[in-house]
Protein backbone atom coordinates (compact mmCIF):
# COMPACT_ATOMS: atom_id res chain seq x y z
CA UNK A 1 0.00 0.00 0.00
CA UNK A 2 1.58 3.44 -0.95
CA UNK A 3 1.30 5.68 2.15
CA UNK A 4 2.60 8.88 -0.31
CA UNK A 5 1.73 9.33 -3.56
CA UNK A 6 2.92 12.23 -6.05
CA UNK A 7 1.24 12.80 -9.47
CA UNK A 8 3.03 15.13 -11.61
CA UNK A 9 3.83 17.59 -8.62
CA UNK A 10 4.71 21.47 -9.75
CA UNK A 11 5.40 24.18 -7.77
CA UNK A 12 6.68 27.38 -9.63
CA UNK A 13 7.56 30.25 -7.65
CA UNK A 14 7.43 33.78 -9.38
CA UNK A 15 10.99 35.79 -8.20
CA UNK A 16 11.60 39.35 -8.36
CA UNK A 17 14.34 40.74 -10.06
CA UNK A 18 16.34 43.53 -9.43
CA UNK A 19 19.02 45.70 -11.30
CA UNK A 20 22.26 46.30 -9.04
CA UNK A 21 22.68 49.72 -7.87
CA UNK A 22 20.26 52.63 -6.36
CA UNK A 23 19.13 52.90 -10.04
CA UNK A 24 18.02 49.81 -10.04
CA UNK A 25 15.98 50.19 -6.88
CA UNK A 26 14.46 53.02 -8.34
CA UNK A 27 13.22 51.03 -11.26
CA UNK A 28 11.95 48.06 -9.10
CA UNK A 29 9.57 50.94 -7.13
CA UNK A 30 7.54 51.36 -10.80
CA UNK A 31 7.78 48.18 -12.86
CA UNK A 32 8.75 45.09 -10.91
CA UNK A 33 10.31 42.40 -13.13
CA UNK A 34 8.99 38.89 -12.50
CA UNK A 35 10.90 35.54 -13.37
CA UNK A 36 9.44 31.75 -12.59
CA UNK A 37 11.20 29.67 -10.70
CA UNK A 38 10.35 25.95 -11.47
CA UNK A 39 11.14 24.72 -8.09
CA UNK A 40 9.62 21.51 -8.66
CA UNK A 41 8.74 20.61 -11.91
CA UNK A 42 6.28 17.55 -12.73
CA UNK A 43 7.77 15.24 -10.36
CA UNK A 44 5.76 11.65 -9.76
CA UNK A 45 6.67 9.02 -7.30
CA UNK A 46 5.11 6.19 -4.68
CA UNK A 47 6.17 5.53 -1.49
CA UNK A 48 5.29 1.90 -0.05
CA UNK A 49 4.51 1.84 4.04
CA UNK A 50 7.42 1.42 6.46
CA UNK A 51 9.81 2.24 3.40
CA UNK A 52 13.14 4.15 4.04
CA UNK A 53 13.63 6.63 1.12
CA UNK A 54 16.68 8.63 0.38
CA UNK A 55 15.82 11.93 -1.50
CA UNK A 56 19.02 13.42 -2.47
CA UNK A 57 19.49 16.30 -5.04
CA UNK A 58 22.36 19.47 -5.35
CA UNK A 59 21.16 22.86 -3.32
CA UNK A 60 18.28 24.05 -5.26
CA UNK A 61 17.36 20.92 -6.70
CA UNK A 62 13.60 21.06 -5.24
CA UNK A 63 14.17 18.15 -2.11
CA UNK A 64 13.00 20.83 0.75
CA UNK A 65 10.24 22.53 -1.84
CA UNK A 66 8.50 18.81 -2.00
CA UNK A 67 9.00 17.73 1.52
CA UNK A 68 6.91 20.95 2.71
CA UNK A 69 4.13 20.44 -0.22
CA UNK A 70 3.64 16.56 1.29
CA UNK A 71 3.96 18.76 5.33
CA UNK A 72 0.91 20.82 3.80
CA UNK A 73 3.22 23.86 4.12
CA UNK A 74 2.89 25.03 0.39
CA UNK A 75 0.51 24.90 -2.01
CA UNK A 76 1.33 23.23 -5.17
CA UNK A 77 1.10 24.98 -8.35
CA UNK A 78 -0.05 21.87 -9.94
CA UNK A 79 -0.21 18.18 -9.91
CA UNK A 80 -1.65 15.35 -7.25
CA UNK A 81 -0.45 14.82 -3.47
CA UNK A 82 -1.38 12.28 -0.67
CA UNK A 83 0.07 11.18 1.93
CA UNK A 84 -2.14 8.54 4.38
CA UNK A 85 -5.11 9.14 2.16
CA UNK A 86 -4.85 12.80 3.14
CA UNK A 87 -4.29 15.94 0.85
CA UNK A 88 -1.67 17.74 2.86
CA UNK A 89 -2.72 21.15 2.35
CA UNK A 90 -5.98 20.58 3.57
CA UNK A 91 -4.18 20.47 7.14
CA UNK A 92 -6.46 18.37 9.02
CA UNK A 93 -5.61 17.71 12.09
CA UNK A 94 -5.86 13.88 11.82
CA UNK A 95 -3.44 13.87 9.37
CA UNK A 96 -1.03 16.60 11.23
CA UNK A 97 -1.42 13.70 14.31
CA UNK A 98 0.05 11.24 11.82
CA UNK A 99 3.58 12.92 10.49
CA UNK A 100 6.39 14.53 11.99
CA UNK A 101 8.73 16.89 9.81
CA UNK A 102 12.60 17.35 11.28
CA UNK A 103 14.52 20.03 9.73
CA UNK A 104 17.92 20.51 10.40
CA UNK A 105 18.52 23.75 9.65
CA UNK A 106 15.70 24.75 12.23
CA UNK A 107 14.49 24.23 15.67
CA UNK A 108 11.38 23.79 17.46
CA UNK A 109 12.77 23.44 21.18
CA UNK A 110 12.29 26.42 23.76
CA UNK A 111 15.28 28.08 23.30
CA UNK A 112 15.38 29.40 27.22
CA UNK A 113 13.94 26.24 28.68
CA UNK A 114 14.88 22.81 29.15
CA UNK A 115 13.96 20.01 26.41
CA UNK A 116 11.82 18.72 28.66
CA UNK A 117 9.16 21.49 28.52
CA UNK A 118 9.09 21.17 24.76
CA UNK A 119 8.03 17.77 25.49
CA UNK A 120 5.38 18.71 27.87
CA UNK A 121 4.35 21.52 25.29
CA UNK A 122 3.78 18.58 22.62
CA UNK A 123 2.43 16.16 24.30
CA UNK A 124 -0.54 18.67 24.73
CA UNK A 125 -0.44 20.01 21.33
CA UNK A 126 -0.49 16.29 20.07
CA UNK A 127 -3.03 15.25 22.60
CA UNK A 128 -0.65 12.49 23.91
CA UNK A 129 -2.38 10.12 26.32
CA UNK A 130 -0.37 9.99 29.52
CA UNK A 131 0.95 6.26 29.12
CA UNK A 132 2.09 6.33 25.93
CA UNK A 133 3.62 9.60 26.39
CA UNK A 134 5.53 8.22 29.28
CA UNK A 135 6.59 5.16 27.15
CA UNK A 136 7.92 7.08 24.18
CA UNK A 137 9.32 9.34 25.86
CA UNK A 138 11.70 6.93 28.00
CA UNK A 139 11.92 4.67 24.35
CA UNK A 140 13.18 7.76 23.05
CA UNK A 141 15.17 9.22 25.61
CA UNK A 142 16.99 5.74 26.00
CA UNK A 143 17.60 4.98 22.41
CA UNK A 144 19.35 8.27 22.12
CA UNK A 145 21.02 8.46 25.18
CA UNK A 146 19.58 12.05 26.39
CA UNK A 147 18.74 11.16 30.17
CA UNK A 148 21.40 13.38 31.20
CA UNK A 149 20.65 16.63 29.44
CA UNK A 150 17.16 16.91 29.69
CA UNK A 151 17.03 19.49 32.35
CA UNK A 152 19.27 21.52 31.00
CA UNK A 153 18.04 25.12 29.03
CA UNK A 154 18.38 23.74 25.23
CA UNK A 155 20.75 27.00 24.55
CA UNK A 156 23.54 25.49 26.73
CA UNK A 157 23.34 22.08 24.56
CA UNK A 158 25.58 21.47 21.98
CA UNK A 159 24.34 21.12 18.27
CA UNK A 160 24.27 17.13 18.33
CA UNK A 161 22.51 17.42 21.89
CA UNK A 162 20.34 19.25 20.52
CA UNK A 163 19.22 17.71 17.24
CA UNK A 164 18.82 14.48 19.44
CA UNK A 165 15.94 16.57 21.16
CA UNK A 166 14.58 17.98 18.39
CA UNK A 167 14.30 14.12 17.19
CA UNK A 168 12.50 13.25 20.40
CA UNK A 169 9.94 16.42 19.98
CA UNK A 170 9.43 15.05 16.72
CA UNK A 171 8.37 11.69 17.72
CA UNK A 172 6.70 11.51 20.89
CA UNK A 173 3.28 11.55 18.95
CA UNK A 174 4.78 8.19 17.45
CA UNK A 175 4.31 9.99 13.47
CA UNK A 176 3.62 7.14 11.12
CA UNK A 177 5.23 9.13 8.50
CA UNK A 178 8.23 10.86 8.90
CA UNK A 179 10.48 13.95 6.60
CA UNK A 180 13.98 14.51 7.79
CA UNK A 181 15.27 17.18 5.60
CA UNK A 182 18.82 17.04 6.46
CA UNK A 183 18.80 15.79 9.94
CA UNK A 184 22.80 15.27 10.57
CA UNK A 185 23.64 18.78 9.22
CA UNK A 186 26.79 20.55 10.96
CA UNK A 187 27.12 17.77 13.04
CA UNK A 188 30.72 15.73 13.82
CA UNK A 189 31.22 12.30 12.51
CA UNK A 190 30.19 10.08 16.24
CA UNK A 191 27.09 12.19 16.21
CA UNK A 192 25.69 11.66 12.50
CA UNK A 193 26.93 7.74 13.26
CA UNK A 194 24.45 8.07 16.25
CA UNK A 195 21.87 9.70 14.50
CA UNK A 196 21.73 7.12 11.43
CA UNK A 197 21.59 4.32 13.80
CA UNK A 198 18.63 5.86 15.51
CA UNK A 199 16.98 6.41 12.20
CA UNK A 200 17.55 3.15 11.12
CA UNK A 201 16.00 1.37 14.46
CA UNK A 202 13.34 3.51 14.52
CA UNK A 203 12.48 2.58 11.41
CA UNK A 204 12.86 -1.45 11.59
CA UNK A 205 10.75 -0.64 15.44
CA UNK A 206 8.17 1.84 14.68
CA UNK A 207 7.66 0.61 10.76
CA UNK A 208 7.55 4.25 10.25
CA UNK A 209 7.31 5.47 6.59
CA UNK A 210 10.10 7.95 6.05
CA UNK A 211 12.15 10.46 3.49
CA UNK A 212 15.33 11.53 4.34
CA UNK A 213 17.05 14.58 2.34
CA UNK A 214 21.07 14.63 3.16
CA UNK A 215 23.75 15.92 1.59
CA UNK A 216 26.31 13.33 3.21
CA UNK A 217 25.83 9.98 1.10
CA UNK A 218 26.91 8.25 3.54
CA UNK A 219 23.92 8.98 5.57
CA UNK A 220 21.80 7.83 2.28
CA UNK A 221 24.13 4.26 1.98
CA UNK A 222 23.69 2.97 4.99
CA UNK A 223 19.91 3.66 5.35
CA UNK A 224 18.79 3.40 1.77
CA UNK A 225 17.63 1.16 -0.25
CA UNK A 226 15.76 3.65 -2.78
CA UNK A 227 16.58 6.39 -3.56
CA UNK A 228 15.05 8.80 -5.46
CA UNK A 229 17.45 11.89 -7.19
CA UNK A 230 16.08 15.45 -8.36
CA UNK A 231 17.81 18.12 -9.88
CA UNK A 232 16.61 21.36 -11.44
CA UNK A 233 13.00 20.44 -9.94
CA UNK A 234 13.08 17.05 -12.51
CA UNK A 235 13.01 13.62 -11.66
CA UNK A 236 16.72 11.97 -12.90
CA UNK A 237 16.67 8.62 -11.12
CA UNK A 238 14.25 6.45 -8.53
CA UNK A 239 15.27 3.21 -7.77
CA UNK A 240 17.63 1.05 -5.73
CA UNK A 241 20.77 2.99 -4.31
CA UNK A 242 23.02 -0.02 -5.91
CA UNK A 243 21.39 0.44 -9.18
CA UNK A 244 22.28 4.00 -9.36
CA UNK A 245 25.51 3.05 -10.78
CA UNK A 246 24.06 0.65 -13.66
CA UNK A 247 22.44 3.67 -14.53
CA UNK A 248 24.77 6.85 -14.18
CA UNK A 249 28.33 4.88 -14.91
CA UNK A 250 30.09 4.83 -18.18
CA UNK A 251 32.81 3.86 -16.89
CA UNK A 252 34.78 0.84 -14.24
CA UNK A 253 38.12 1.18 -12.73
CA UNK A 254 41.03 -1.41 -12.91
CA UNK A 255 43.44 -1.24 -10.07
CA UNK A 256 46.37 -2.83 -10.79
CA UNK A 257 49.58 -3.85 -8.74
CA UNK A 258 52.42 -4.33 -11.07
CA UNK A 259 55.78 -6.78 -10.27
CA UNK A 260 57.94 -4.83 -12.95
CA UNK A 261 58.95 -1.83 -14.48
CA UNK A 262 55.84 -0.35 -17.15
CA UNK A 263 56.04 1.69 -20.08
CA UNK A 264 53.68 5.06 -19.36
CA UNK A 265 53.06 5.82 -22.27
CA UNK A 266 51.78 2.41 -23.39
CA UNK A 267 49.66 2.16 -20.27
CA UNK A 268 47.62 5.58 -21.42
CA UNK A 269 46.39 3.99 -24.33
CA UNK A 270 44.53 1.62 -21.94
CA UNK A 271 42.17 4.27 -20.62
CA UNK A 272 42.20 7.26 -18.10
CA UNK A 273 45.40 7.02 -15.96
CA UNK A 274 43.87 8.02 -12.92
CA UNK A 275 46.27 7.27 -9.94
CA UNK A 276 50.07 6.65 -10.90
CA UNK A 277 52.09 5.51 -7.59
CA UNK A 278 54.37 2.68 -8.63
CA UNK A 279 53.52 -0.20 -8.40
CA UNK A 280 49.94 0.80 -7.73
CA UNK A 281 48.02 2.31 -10.48
CA UNK A 282 44.15 3.06 -11.40
CA UNK A 283 42.80 3.46 -14.50
CA UNK A 284 39.26 4.31 -15.56
CA UNK A 285 38.00 2.01 -18.63
CA UNK A 286 34.63 2.44 -20.38
CA UNK A 287 32.12 -0.17 -18.84
CA UNK A 288 31.57 -2.35 -21.48
CA UNK A 289 35.49 -2.92 -22.22
CA UNK A 290 36.52 -3.31 -18.95
CA UNK A 291 37.09 -7.10 -18.73
CA UNK A 292 38.74 -7.19 -22.50
CA UNK A 293 41.18 -4.40 -21.07
CA UNK A 294 41.77 -6.39 -17.86
CA UNK A 295 42.25 -9.03 -20.20
CA UNK A 296 45.01 -7.38 -22.28
CA UNK A 297 47.27 -5.65 -18.98
CA UNK A 298 46.95 -9.19 -17.87
CA UNK A 299 48.99 -10.46 -20.95
CA UNK A 300 51.42 -7.69 -21.88
CA UNK A 301 52.25 -5.91 -18.41
CA UNK A 302 54.00 -7.85 -15.73
CA UNK A 303 50.80 -7.75 -13.02
CA UNK A 304 51.24 -8.64 -9.57
CA UNK A 305 47.56 -8.04 -8.85
CA UNK A 306 44.13 -6.81 -10.83
CA UNK A 307 41.13 -6.03 -9.45
CA UNK A 308 37.70 -4.62 -11.81
CA UNK A 309 35.98 -2.47 -9.26
CA UNK A 310 32.70 0.03 -9.42
CA UNK A 311 33.72 3.86 -8.95
CA UNK A 312 32.59 5.23 -5.66
CA UNK A 313 28.68 6.26 -5.77
CA UNK A 314 29.61 9.62 -4.46
CA UNK A 315 31.57 10.29 -7.59
CA UNK A 316 28.41 9.09 -9.53
CA UNK A 317 26.46 11.18 -8.11
CA UNK A 318 28.58 14.06 -7.76
CA UNK A 319 29.30 13.38 -11.67
CA UNK A 320 25.41 13.77 -12.04
CA UNK A 321 24.59 16.71 -10.07
CA UNK A 322 27.46 18.76 -12.38
CA UNK A 323 25.43 17.60 -15.52
CA UNK A 324 29.03 15.72 -16.41
CA UNK A 325 26.89 12.22 -16.71
CA UNK A 326 23.16 11.37 -17.99
CA UNK A 327 21.81 7.89 -18.13
CA UNK A 328 24.34 5.64 -19.58
CA UNK A 329 22.49 3.46 -21.97
CA UNK B 1 -11.14 24.31 24.04
CA UNK B 2 -10.31 22.58 27.30
CA UNK B 3 -6.72 21.81 25.31
CA UNK B 4 -6.43 25.91 24.45
CA UNK B 5 -7.49 26.41 28.18
CA UNK B 6 -4.23 24.05 29.31
CA UNK B 7 -2.48 25.44 26.07
CA UNK B 8 -2.29 29.13 27.70
CA UNK B 9 -1.79 27.77 31.21
CA UNK B 10 2.12 26.29 30.06
CA UNK B 11 2.37 29.33 27.88
CA UNK B 12 2.04 31.58 31.13
CA UNK B 13 3.97 28.81 33.19
CA UNK B 14 6.67 29.29 30.68
CA UNK B 15 6.48 33.00 30.75
CA UNK B 16 6.91 33.16 34.49
CA UNK B 17 10.24 30.65 33.94
CA UNK B 18 11.74 33.00 31.72
CA UNK B 19 10.68 36.11 33.74
CA UNK B 20 12.53 34.63 37.28
CA UNK B 21 15.58 33.53 34.41
CA UNK B 22 16.13 37.65 33.55
CA UNK B 23 14.47 38.74 36.95
CA UNK B 24 16.52 42.06 36.56
CA UNK B 25 14.71 42.87 33.06
CA UNK B 26 11.63 42.64 35.13
CA UNK B 27 12.42 44.14 38.50
CA UNK B 28 13.78 47.14 35.98
CA UNK B 29 10.42 47.13 33.77
CA UNK B 30 8.14 47.09 37.01
CA UNK B 31 10.12 49.93 38.54
CA UNK B 32 9.31 51.98 35.29
CA UNK B 33 5.57 51.17 35.33
CA UNK B 34 5.55 52.42 38.48
CA UNK B 35 7.10 55.41 37.39
CA UNK B 36 4.72 55.71 34.83
CA UNK B 37 1.49 55.41 37.09
CA UNK B 38 2.79 58.06 39.60
CA UNK B 39 3.07 60.79 36.72
CA UNK B 40 -0.62 60.36 35.28
CA UNK B 41 -1.83 60.70 39.05
CA UNK B 42 0.46 63.31 39.34
CA UNK B 43 -1.26 64.81 35.47
CA UNK B 44 -4.44 64.59 37.18
CA UNK B 45 -3.61 66.10 40.46
CA UNK B 46 -2.38 69.32 38.53
CA UNK B 47 -5.29 69.16 35.73
CA UNK B 48 -7.91 69.01 38.43
CA UNK B 49 -6.16 71.78 40.89
CA UNK B 50 -7.31 74.03 38.11
CA UNK B 51 -10.37 72.93 36.95
CA UNK B 52 -13.28 70.78 38.39
CA UNK B 53 -14.68 68.65 35.15
CA UNK B 54 -13.32 67.92 31.81
CA UNK B 55 -15.80 67.70 29.27
CA UNK B 56 -18.40 66.90 31.61
CA UNK B 57 -15.84 64.08 33.65
CA UNK B 58 -14.72 64.52 36.67
CA UNK B 59 -11.92 63.44 37.97
CA UNK B 60 -13.00 60.04 39.78
CA UNK B 61 -14.18 59.00 36.74
CA UNK B 62 -11.58 60.16 34.26
CA UNK B 63 -9.29 58.21 36.97
CA UNK B 64 -11.56 54.93 36.53
CA UNK B 65 -11.11 55.45 32.36
CA UNK B 66 -7.18 55.62 33.24
CA UNK B 67 -7.65 52.53 35.62
CA UNK B 68 -8.82 50.27 32.49
CA UNK B 69 -6.10 52.73 30.18
CA UNK B 70 -3.45 51.07 32.90
CA UNK B 71 -4.87 47.04 32.41
CA UNK B 72 -5.39 47.13 28.71
CA UNK B 73 -1.87 48.50 28.24
CA UNK B 74 -0.49 45.40 29.65
CA UNK B 75 -3.06 43.06 27.29
CA UNK B 76 -1.73 45.14 24.51
CA UNK B 77 2.04 45.33 25.46
CA UNK B 78 2.35 42.53 27.63
CA UNK B 79 -0.01 39.70 26.21
CA UNK B 80 -0.15 40.24 22.47
CA UNK B 81 2.59 42.82 21.92
CA UNK B 82 5.52 40.23 22.08
CA UNK B 83 4.12 37.79 19.26
CA UNK B 84 2.58 40.30 16.87
CA UNK B 85 6.49 41.65 17.07
CA UNK B 86 7.40 38.16 15.96
CA UNK B 87 5.21 37.21 13.32
CA UNK B 88 6.07 39.72 10.72
CA UNK B 89 9.83 38.23 10.99
CA UNK B 90 8.74 34.79 11.18
CA UNK B 91 7.20 35.19 7.76
CA UNK B 92 10.24 36.85 6.22
CA UNK B 93 12.24 34.06 7.07
CA UNK B 94 10.30 31.26 6.53
CA UNK B 95 9.78 30.55 10.25
CA UNK B 96 6.14 29.19 10.14
CA UNK B 97 6.91 25.24 9.24
CA UNK B 98 6.91 24.40 12.42
CA UNK B 99 3.87 26.15 13.48
CA UNK B 100 1.30 25.48 10.34
CA UNK B 101 2.07 21.39 10.95
CA UNK B 102 0.96 21.34 13.70
CA UNK B 103 -2.71 19.78 14.66
CA UNK B 104 -3.76 23.05 16.56
CA UNK B 105 -4.79 26.11 15.33
CA UNK B 106 -2.03 28.37 13.77
CA UNK B 107 -3.29 31.60 14.87
CA UNK B 108 -3.45 30.72 18.77
CA UNK B 109 -0.21 29.87 18.50
CA UNK B 110 1.29 32.20 16.49
CA UNK B 111 -1.10 35.28 18.78
CA UNK B 112 -0.51 33.63 22.79
CA UNK B 113 2.35 31.78 22.88
CA UNK B 114 4.68 34.26 24.41
CA UNK B 115 3.72 36.69 27.13
CA UNK B 116 6.00 39.41 28.67
CA UNK B 117 5.05 39.50 32.00
CA UNK B 118 7.75 42.57 32.67
CA UNK B 119 4.67 45.11 32.77
CA UNK B 120 2.49 42.64 34.93
CA UNK B 121 2.05 45.07 37.83
CA UNK B 122 0.24 47.26 35.41
CA UNK B 123 -2.70 45.21 35.87
CA UNK B 124 -2.94 45.78 39.70
CA UNK B 125 -2.10 49.22 39.64
CA UNK B 126 -4.72 49.72 36.58
CA UNK B 127 -7.45 48.10 39.14
CA UNK B 128 -6.21 49.90 42.27
CA UNK B 129 -6.57 52.83 40.08
CA UNK B 130 -10.27 51.97 39.52
CA UNK B 131 -11.20 51.22 42.71
CA UNK B 132 -9.39 54.56 44.15
CA UNK B 133 -11.64 56.29 41.51
CA UNK B 134 -14.98 54.33 42.62
CA UNK B 135 -13.72 55.88 46.49
CA UNK B 136 -13.06 59.03 45.19
CA UNK B 137 -16.57 59.80 43.69
CA UNK B 138 -18.03 57.60 46.21
CA UNK B 139 -19.67 55.28 43.00
CA UNK B 140 -21.20 51.98 43.82
CA UNK B 141 -21.88 50.28 40.97
CA UNK B 142 -24.10 46.87 41.42
CA UNK B 143 -23.45 43.15 40.77
CA UNK B 144 -24.70 43.32 36.88
CA UNK B 145 -22.98 46.53 36.55
CA UNK B 146 -19.96 45.21 37.45
CA UNK B 147 -20.81 41.88 35.08
CA UNK B 148 -21.55 43.90 32.48
CA UNK B 149 -18.00 45.89 32.57
CA UNK B 150 -15.75 42.72 32.89
CA UNK B 151 -18.19 41.71 29.48
CA UNK B 152 -17.26 44.62 28.19
CA UNK B 153 -13.36 44.69 28.86
CA UNK B 154 -13.47 41.07 27.14
CA UNK B 155 -15.43 42.42 24.04
CA UNK B 156 -12.87 45.39 23.76
CA UNK B 157 -9.73 42.80 24.57
CA UNK B 158 -11.42 40.46 21.31
CA UNK B 159 -11.75 43.78 19.69
CA UNK B 160 -7.95 45.01 20.32
CA UNK B 161 -6.87 41.57 19.41
CA UNK B 162 -8.61 41.29 16.34
CA UNK B 163 -7.59 44.32 14.46
CA UNK B 164 -3.86 43.85 15.73
CA UNK B 165 -3.91 40.62 14.47
CA UNK B 166 -5.08 41.61 10.95
CA UNK B 167 -2.26 44.94 11.09
CA UNK B 168 0.35 42.48 11.27
CA UNK B 169 -1.19 40.10 8.87
CA UNK B 170 -0.48 42.62 6.10
CA UNK B 171 3.64 41.35 6.42
CA UNK B 172 2.26 38.32 4.24
CA UNK B 173 1.86 40.34 1.37
CA UNK B 174 5.49 42.12 1.52
CA UNK B 175 8.75 41.40 1.87
CA UNK B 176 9.87 43.03 4.61
CA UNK B 177 8.27 45.57 7.14
CA UNK B 178 10.09 46.49 10.34
CA UNK B 179 7.90 48.02 13.11
CA UNK B 180 4.52 46.85 11.51
CA UNK B 181 3.94 46.25 15.12
CA UNK B 182 4.11 49.43 16.34
CA UNK B 183 1.81 50.80 14.12
CA UNK B 184 -1.67 49.38 16.03
CA UNK B 185 -0.74 49.94 19.37
CA UNK B 186 0.21 54.11 18.29
CA UNK B 187 -3.94 53.57 18.35
CA UNK B 188 -4.38 53.39 21.89
CA UNK B 189 -3.91 57.36 22.81
CA UNK B 190 -7.08 57.93 21.27
CA UNK B 191 -8.55 55.59 23.95
CA UNK B 192 -6.75 57.49 26.56
CA UNK B 193 -9.44 59.97 26.39
CA UNK B 194 -13.30 58.71 26.42
CA UNK B 195 -15.82 59.05 23.53
CA UNK B 196 -17.14 62.32 24.45
CA UNK B 197 -13.94 64.03 24.30
CA UNK B 198 -14.14 63.62 20.30
CA UNK B 199 -17.04 65.29 18.31
CA UNK B 200 -17.98 65.66 14.58
CA UNK B 201 -16.43 63.53 12.17
CA UNK B 202 -13.87 62.21 13.97
CA UNK B 203 -16.40 60.51 16.97
CA UNK B 204 -18.23 59.31 14.47
CA UNK B 205 -15.25 57.34 12.78
CA UNK B 206 -13.67 56.18 16.39
CA UNK B 207 -17.25 54.97 17.10
CA UNK B 208 -19.04 53.23 14.25
CA UNK B 209 -16.57 52.77 11.55
CA UNK B 210 -13.91 51.73 14.20
CA UNK B 211 -14.83 51.80 17.76
CA UNK B 212 -11.81 52.32 19.30
CA UNK B 213 -12.52 55.09 21.72
CA UNK B 214 -15.45 52.84 23.15
CA UNK B 215 -12.98 50.44 24.53
CA UNK B 216 -12.23 52.35 28.15
CA UNK B 217 -15.18 54.39 27.80
CA UNK B 218 -17.62 51.86 27.69
CA UNK B 219 -16.48 49.86 30.74
CA UNK B 220 -15.97 53.20 32.71
CA UNK B 221 -19.47 54.34 31.85
CA UNK B 222 -21.22 50.39 33.21
CA UNK B 223 -19.04 51.52 36.49
CA UNK B 224 -20.78 54.91 36.24
CA UNK B 225 -23.76 53.32 35.95
CA UNK B 226 -24.97 55.02 33.02
CA UNK B 227 -26.63 52.02 30.46
CA UNK B 228 -24.82 52.34 27.34
CA UNK B 229 -26.53 49.49 25.72
CA UNK B 230 -26.63 50.01 22.47
CA UNK B 231 -22.68 50.76 21.96
CA UNK B 232 -22.25 47.32 24.50
CA UNK B 233 -23.92 45.39 21.88
CA UNK B 234 -22.77 47.00 19.21
CA UNK B 235 -18.89 46.49 20.27
CA UNK B 236 -19.71 42.56 21.26
CA UNK B 237 -21.00 42.46 17.88
CA UNK B 238 -18.82 44.30 15.85
CA UNK B 239 -15.41 42.16 18.12
CA UNK B 240 -17.20 38.70 17.45
CA UNK B 241 -17.33 39.90 13.44
CA UNK B 242 -13.75 41.38 13.69
CA UNK B 243 -12.50 38.28 14.99
CA UNK B 244 -14.41 35.83 12.22
CA UNK B 245 -12.82 38.00 9.64
CA UNK B 246 -8.97 38.12 11.29
CA UNK B 247 -9.37 34.03 11.36
CA UNK B 248 -10.71 34.60 7.67
CA UNK B 249 -7.88 36.99 6.51
CA UNK B 250 -5.56 34.99 8.06
CA UNK B 251 -6.26 31.99 6.47
CA UNK B 252 -6.16 34.06 3.03
CA UNK B 253 -2.60 35.26 4.23
CA UNK B 254 -1.09 31.79 4.63
CA UNK B 255 -2.34 31.04 0.87
CA UNK B 256 0.32 33.81 0.01
CA UNK B 257 3.35 32.19 2.72
CA UNK B 258 5.78 30.56 0.41
CA UNK B 259 8.46 29.53 2.78
CA UNK B 260 12.31 30.64 2.22
CA UNK B 261 14.06 27.45 1.77
CA UNK B 262 16.32 25.80 3.94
Amino acid sequence: MSVIQISHLQKYYKVHEKEPGLKGSIKSLFARKYREVKAVDDISFEIGEGELVGFIGPNGAGKTTTLKVLSGLLYPTGGEVAVLGYTPWDRKPEFQKQFSLVMGQKNQLLWDLPPMETFILNKEIYEVPDLQYRKTLDTLVELLDVKDILKIQVRKLSLGQRMKCELIAALLHNPKVLFLDEPTIGLDVVMQKAMRDFIKEYNRKFKSTIILTSHYMDDVKELCERVIIIDHGKLLFDGKLSSVIDRFARNKIISVVFSGEVNQRKLAEFGDVREYDFPKVRINVPRDQAAKKASQLLNEFPVADIIIEEPPIEAIIREVFTGKMRPAG
Amino acid sequence: MGRYVRLYRLFVKYSLMRAMMYKEDFLIWSAVMVGWFILTIIFYQVLFANVSEVAGWTKAELLILQGYYFVFDFILWGVLWPNMKQLPIKINKGELDYDLIRPISAQFMLSFRELDLDNANEVILGVATIIYGLRLGQIHPGVVETLLAIMTVVAAIVFIYAFYFISICIAFWFDRIENLHYFFPSFRHLWKQPQSFYSGWLRWILTIIVPITLVTTLPTEWLLMRLPWKETIFLIVFSLVALWFSRWFFKVALRRYSSASS
